[in-house]
């Protein structure tokens, strides 16, 4: 059976005007927080493997 | 806009939606012959010239293997300390609407733009801008998070995804 999937389907993305200071500093914080959560769960993921280990030692 | 059909359009080609032929493609810089015929006269939307003359953007064009001349389409993007902004992408005239020639243009742009912003280090993160009613499309189609105002946010997983489906052949860096 073939997937049904959504594709892009547009002629052109974005604007020609300039992007504020307010907006690249949204962006900033943005990916600093997606940063840090990320590198929250990588933390959460090797402590419950370590006691996954230990468990089975 | 029809949004809804199937795809197995998963290489670095573009599919002639006449005759569902696919075609593979090149991304390469713009040279200043290329904008020769680029203009709102030949029903191009943005103002490629100016993109061209701003030194901190790059402008791409996407051609077809072996017929570089023809512009399927462009974009411009600029690397930014934490990301790659995409400025525009715009497909050729002849690929645009319901009587488009190739399918998959704009897509295959924005997979390259993930691909530069791995290649800088960036985790694959690009920012790009959309209007109101398209947000929703782009999250469903480049799984894009809203960030707020006008701005998407392509993270990590998703710009993997993309560059899968879009290079499949290539490696990440």
């Amino acid at each position: 059976m073939k997937k049904k999937h959504k594709d892009l389907d547009v002629d052109f993305i974005g604007e020609q005007s300039a992007m504020t200071k307010e907006e690249e500093l949204a962006i900033s914080q943005f990916l600093k927080k997606e940063k840090q959560k990320s590198k929250k769960q990588s933390a959460q993921t090797h402590k419950r493997r370590r006691i996954k280990d230990k468990q089975m030692a | 806009m029809e949004l809804d059909f199937e795809v197995d359009k998963l290489t670095n080609s573009i599919e002639n939606v006449v005759t569902g032929d696919s075609f593979r493609t090149d991304v390469i810089l713009i040279s200043k012959t290329d904008l020769k015929n680029i203009s709102k006269k030949n029903k191009w939307l943005f103002d490629w010239k100016f993109e061209f003359k701003q030194p901190q953007r790059d402008v791409y064009k996407l051609t077809i293997v072996n017929n570089e001349t023809v512009i399927q389409g462009l974009m411009s993007v600029e690397v930014k300390s934490d990301h790659v902004y995409m400025h525009l992408v715009e497909s050729a005239p002849f690929n645009k609407g319901k009587t488009k020639m190739y399918a998959g243009v704009a897509g295959n742009l924005v997979a390259f733009a993930c691909k530069l912003a791995f290649q800088r280090g960036y985790e694959g993160n690009v920012s790009f801008f959309s209007k109101t009613q398209l947000v929703q499309h782009y999250i469903e189609t480049l799984g894009a998070k809203h960030v707020g105002g006008r701005i998407m946010i392509i993270g990590k997983i998703s710009a993997l995804k993309l560059i899968n489906k879009y290079f499949p052949n290539e490696k990440k860096t």
